[in-house]
Protein backbone atom coordinates (compact mmCIF):
# COMPACT_ATOMS: atom_id res chain seq x y z
CA UNK A 1 0.00 0.00 0.00
CA UNK A 2 1.53 3.36 -1.10
CA UNK A 3 1.21 6.49 0.97
CA UNK A 4 -0.43 9.44 -0.38
CA UNK A 5 1.59 12.32 -1.82
CA UNK A 6 -0.77 15.25 0.20
CA UNK A 7 -3.69 14.58 2.19
CA UNK A 8 -5.67 18.09 1.13
CA UNK A 9 -7.70 18.28 -2.06
CA UNK A 10 -6.54 20.34 -4.84
CA UNK A 11 -8.73 23.46 -5.15
CA UNK A 12 -9.68 24.16 -8.76
CA UNK A 13 -11.43 26.83 -10.94
CA UNK A 14 -13.95 25.22 -13.51
CA UNK A 15 -16.96 26.25 -15.55
CA UNK A 16 -20.88 24.48 -15.39
CA UNK A 17 -23.68 24.03 -17.05
CA UNK A 18 -27.12 24.70 -14.84
CA UNK A 19 -29.27 22.12 -16.24
CA UNK A 20 -32.95 20.64 -15.50
CA UNK A 21 -32.29 17.31 -15.11
CA UNK A 22 -35.45 14.86 -14.87
CA UNK A 23 -34.12 14.52 -10.76
CA UNK A 24 -33.64 18.19 -10.28
CA UNK A 25 -31.36 21.23 -11.32
CA UNK A 26 -28.04 20.37 -11.80
CA UNK A 27 -24.56 21.42 -12.49
CA UNK A 28 -23.60 19.79 -16.06
CA UNK A 29 -20.15 19.47 -17.23
CA UNK A 30 -19.58 21.91 -20.42
CA UNK A 31 -17.74 19.88 -22.67
CA UNK A 32 -18.81 16.26 -21.51
CA UNK A 33 -22.24 16.02 -20.12
CA UNK A 34 -21.65 14.43 -17.46
CA UNK A 35 -24.16 15.31 -14.63
CA UNK A 36 -22.34 16.09 -11.09
CA UNK A 37 -24.43 14.29 -8.52
CA UNK A 38 -25.27 15.98 -5.03
CA UNK A 39 -23.75 14.65 -2.33
CA UNK A 40 -21.52 12.83 -3.61
CA UNK A 41 -18.09 12.80 -5.77
CA UNK A 42 -17.84 12.54 -9.83
CA UNK A 43 -15.80 9.63 -10.38
CA UNK A 44 -13.81 10.13 -13.63
CA UNK A 45 -14.21 7.59 -16.55
CA UNK A 46 -11.82 7.81 -20.02
CA UNK A 47 -14.80 8.68 -22.59
CA UNK A 48 -11.89 8.03 -25.25
CA UNK A 49 -12.42 4.93 -27.90
CA UNK A 50 -9.67 3.51 -29.82
CA UNK A 51 -10.22 0.56 -32.77
CA UNK A 52 -10.82 -2.76 -31.45
CA UNK A 53 -8.14 -4.93 -33.36
CA UNK A 54 -8.93 -7.22 -35.56
CA UNK A 55 -12.10 -5.55 -36.26
CA UNK A 56 -11.09 -2.11 -36.68
CA UNK A 57 -14.58 -0.75 -37.97
CA UNK A 58 -15.43 -1.36 -34.43
CA UNK A 59 -14.48 0.99 -31.49
CA UNK A 60 -13.99 0.01 -27.79
CA UNK A 61 -13.30 2.07 -24.57
CA UNK A 62 -9.95 2.56 -23.67
CA UNK A 63 -10.42 0.79 -20.25
CA UNK A 64 -7.64 2.56 -18.71
CA UNK A 65 -8.29 4.26 -15.18
CA UNK A 66 -8.68 8.07 -15.63
CA UNK A 67 -6.33 10.20 -15.56
CA UNK A 68 -3.58 9.15 -17.08
CA UNK A 69 -0.53 11.17 -18.64
CA UNK A 70 -0.65 9.93 -21.73
CA UNK A 71 -4.80 10.83 -22.32
CA UNK A 72 -6.25 13.93 -21.85
CA UNK A 73 -9.19 12.36 -19.71
CA UNK A 74 -10.06 12.80 -16.21
CA UNK A 75 -12.09 15.50 -14.67
CA UNK A 76 -10.58 19.43 -15.17
CA UNK A 77 -9.51 21.84 -12.77
CA UNK A 78 -7.96 25.52 -14.11
CA UNK A 79 -5.80 27.43 -11.90
CA UNK A 80 -6.89 30.34 -12.47
CA UNK A 81 -10.31 31.87 -12.38
CA UNK A 82 -10.29 33.73 -15.44
CA UNK A 83 -9.42 30.32 -17.75
CA UNK A 84 -12.05 28.57 -16.21
CA UNK A 85 -14.55 32.06 -16.82
CA UNK A 86 -13.96 31.54 -20.74
CA UNK A 87 -15.91 28.39 -20.45
CA UNK A 88 -18.81 30.23 -19.09
CA UNK A 89 -18.57 33.15 -21.32
CA UNK A 90 -17.88 30.81 -24.28
CA UNK A 91 -20.72 29.27 -26.82
CA UNK A 92 -18.83 25.83 -26.68
CA UNK A 93 -21.93 23.96 -24.73
CA UNK A 94 -23.53 24.42 -28.78
CA UNK A 95 -21.20 21.50 -29.85
CA UNK A 96 -23.16 18.96 -28.76
CA UNK A 97 -26.57 18.17 -28.37
CA UNK A 98 -27.36 19.08 -24.47
CA UNK A 99 -29.39 16.52 -22.62
CA UNK A 100 -31.56 18.36 -20.78
CA UNK A 101 -32.55 22.03 -21.14
CA UNK A 102 -29.92 24.24 -20.35
CA UNK A 103 -31.32 27.36 -17.80
CA UNK A 104 -27.90 29.03 -16.99
CA UNK A 105 -24.10 28.41 -16.72
CA UNK A 106 -21.85 28.82 -13.30
CA UNK A 107 -18.27 28.84 -12.65
CA UNK A 108 -16.96 28.01 -9.18
CA UNK A 109 -13.96 26.02 -6.86
CA UNK A 110 -14.05 22.81 -6.93
CA UNK A 111 -12.23 19.77 -5.05
CA UNK A 112 -10.36 17.69 -6.65
CA UNK A 113 -8.84 14.25 -4.95
CA UNK A 114 -7.69 11.23 -5.80
CA UNK A 115 -5.53 10.24 -8.77
CA UNK A 116 -3.83 14.03 -10.01
CA UNK A 117 -2.29 14.72 -13.69
CA UNK A 118 -0.73 18.17 -13.14
CA UNK A 119 -0.69 20.05 -16.21
CA UNK A 120 0.50 24.04 -16.88
CA UNK A 121 -2.40 25.32 -16.53
CA UNK A 122 -4.49 23.14 -13.91
CA UNK A 123 -5.26 19.52 -13.40
CA UNK A 124 -6.89 16.24 -14.08
CA UNK A 125 -7.86 14.31 -11.41
CA UNK A 126 -9.73 11.20 -10.50
CA UNK A 127 -12.64 12.52 -8.09
CA UNK A 128 -14.17 16.02 -7.61
CA UNK A 129 -16.58 17.63 -6.04
CA UNK A 130 -17.89 21.57 -6.30
CA UNK A 131 -16.71 23.51 -3.38
CA UNK A 132 -17.86 27.07 -3.87
CA UNK A 133 -21.07 28.10 -6.17
CA UNK A 134 -20.91 31.47 -8.28
CA UNK A 135 -23.95 32.16 -10.75
CA UNK A 136 -23.90 35.44 -12.70
CA UNK A 137 -26.89 37.05 -12.00
CA UNK A 138 -27.58 38.10 -15.52
CA UNK A 139 -27.89 35.43 -18.55
CA UNK A 140 -28.26 35.67 -21.69
CA UNK A 141 -32.00 36.63 -21.95
CA UNK A 142 -34.15 37.92 -19.79
CA UNK A 143 -36.84 35.22 -20.46
CA UNK A 144 -34.74 32.42 -18.51
CA UNK A 145 -37.36 29.95 -17.55
CA UNK A 146 -35.63 30.35 -14.30
CA UNK A 147 -34.09 33.49 -12.30
CA UNK A 148 -30.67 33.20 -11.45
CA UNK A 149 -32.20 34.11 -7.34
CA UNK A 150 -33.98 31.06 -7.80
CA UNK A 151 -31.41 28.60 -8.98
CA UNK A 152 -29.35 29.82 -5.71
CA UNK A 153 -31.50 27.80 -3.94
CA UNK A 154 -31.98 24.85 -6.03
CA UNK A 155 -28.69 24.36 -6.40
CA UNK A 156 -28.47 24.54 -2.23
CA UNK A 157 -29.03 20.55 -2.45
CA UNK A 158 -25.51 20.01 -3.22
CA UNK A 159 -24.38 21.38 0.45
CA UNK A 160 -22.09 23.93 -0.49
CA UNK A 161 -22.09 28.21 -0.81
CA UNK A 162 -23.84 28.99 -4.03
CA UNK A 163 -23.45 32.75 -4.07
CA UNK A 164 -24.77 35.46 -6.97
CA UNK A 165 -22.39 37.51 -8.31
CA UNK A 166 -23.49 40.72 -10.38
CA UNK A 167 -22.34 40.08 -13.79
CA UNK A 168 -23.39 38.89 -17.12
CA UNK A 169 -22.50 35.73 -18.19
CA UNK A 170 -21.25 36.49 -21.72
CA UNK A 171 -18.26 38.60 -20.32
CA UNK A 172 -15.57 36.25 -19.40
CA UNK A 173 -13.74 39.55 -18.33
CA UNK A 174 -16.73 40.64 -16.08
CA UNK A 175 -17.34 37.40 -14.39
CA UNK A 176 -13.65 37.68 -13.56
CA UNK A 177 -13.72 40.82 -12.44
CA UNK A 178 -17.44 40.44 -10.44
CA UNK A 179 -15.25 36.97 -8.60
CA UNK A 180 -12.45 39.46 -7.53
CA UNK A 181 -15.18 41.81 -5.76
CA UNK A 182 -16.63 39.28 -4.35
CA UNK A 183 -12.99 38.11 -3.02
CA UNK A 184 -12.06 41.73 -1.65
CA UNK A 185 -15.78 41.77 0.14
CA UNK A 186 -14.94 38.43 2.29
CA UNK B 1 -11.26 22.48 -21.03
CA UNK B 2 -7.84 23.09 -22.20
CA UNK B 3 -5.16 23.03 -19.76
CA UNK B 4 -1.86 22.55 -20.78
CA UNK B 5 0.10 19.63 -21.09
CA UNK B 6 0.82 16.99 -18.43
CA UNK B 7 3.95 17.90 -15.90
CA UNK B 8 3.79 14.81 -12.82
CA UNK B 9 0.69 12.50 -11.38
CA UNK B 10 0.63 12.14 -7.61
CA UNK B 11 -2.30 11.07 -5.31
CA UNK B 12 -4.10 12.84 -2.85
CA UNK B 13 -6.25 11.27 0.03
CA UNK B 14 -8.00 14.19 1.97
CA UNK B 15 -8.23 13.86 5.79
CA UNK B 16 -11.53 15.08 5.55
CA UNK B 17 -14.10 14.25 3.12
CA UNK B 18 -14.51 16.81 0.54
CA UNK B 19 -18.24 15.62 -0.08
CA UNK B 20 -20.87 17.24 2.56
CA UNK B 21 -23.03 13.78 2.23
CA UNK B 22 -26.51 13.33 3.99
CA UNK B 23 -26.05 12.55 7.56
CA UNK B 24 -26.58 8.42 7.37
CA UNK B 25 -29.87 7.36 8.68
CA UNK B 26 -28.87 4.47 11.45
CA UNK B 27 -32.17 2.31 11.09
CA UNK B 28 -34.20 2.72 14.11
CA UNK B 29 -33.72 -0.08 16.49
CA UNK B 30 -37.39 -1.91 16.39
CA UNK B 31 -39.41 -1.76 18.98
CA UNK B 32 -39.50 -4.54 21.05
CA UNK B 33 -42.31 -6.51 20.63
CA UNK B 34 -44.97 -7.54 23.59
CA UNK B 35 -43.12 -9.74 25.95
CA UNK B 36 -43.95 -13.47 25.42
CA UNK B 37 -46.32 -15.15 27.28
CA UNK B 38 -45.00 -17.72 30.42
CA UNK B 39 -44.33 -20.86 29.55
CA UNK B 40 -47.13 -22.34 31.47
CA UNK B 41 -45.75 -25.88 32.80
CA UNK B 42 -47.80 -28.07 35.04
CA UNK B 43 -46.46 -28.12 38.88
CA UNK B 44 -44.86 -31.33 40.02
Amino acid sequence: MKAPDYVEPIIAWRAWLVVAEVEGIRLSSVVYRNVWPPRCELEATCHRTVFAFPRIWQRKPTGHPAPTERCRCGIHGARDADHAASYVANELWQDEPLHWPLLHRAIGRVSLWGTLVECADGWRASCAYPQRIYLPAHGESDDAPVEPGQLVASLAGYGVPVELIDCDLTDGDAVVSALGMRAAAC
Amino acid sequence: MEIGDPERTYTVEPLEDPVPREPSQDPKEAPEGEPAEPEKVEAE
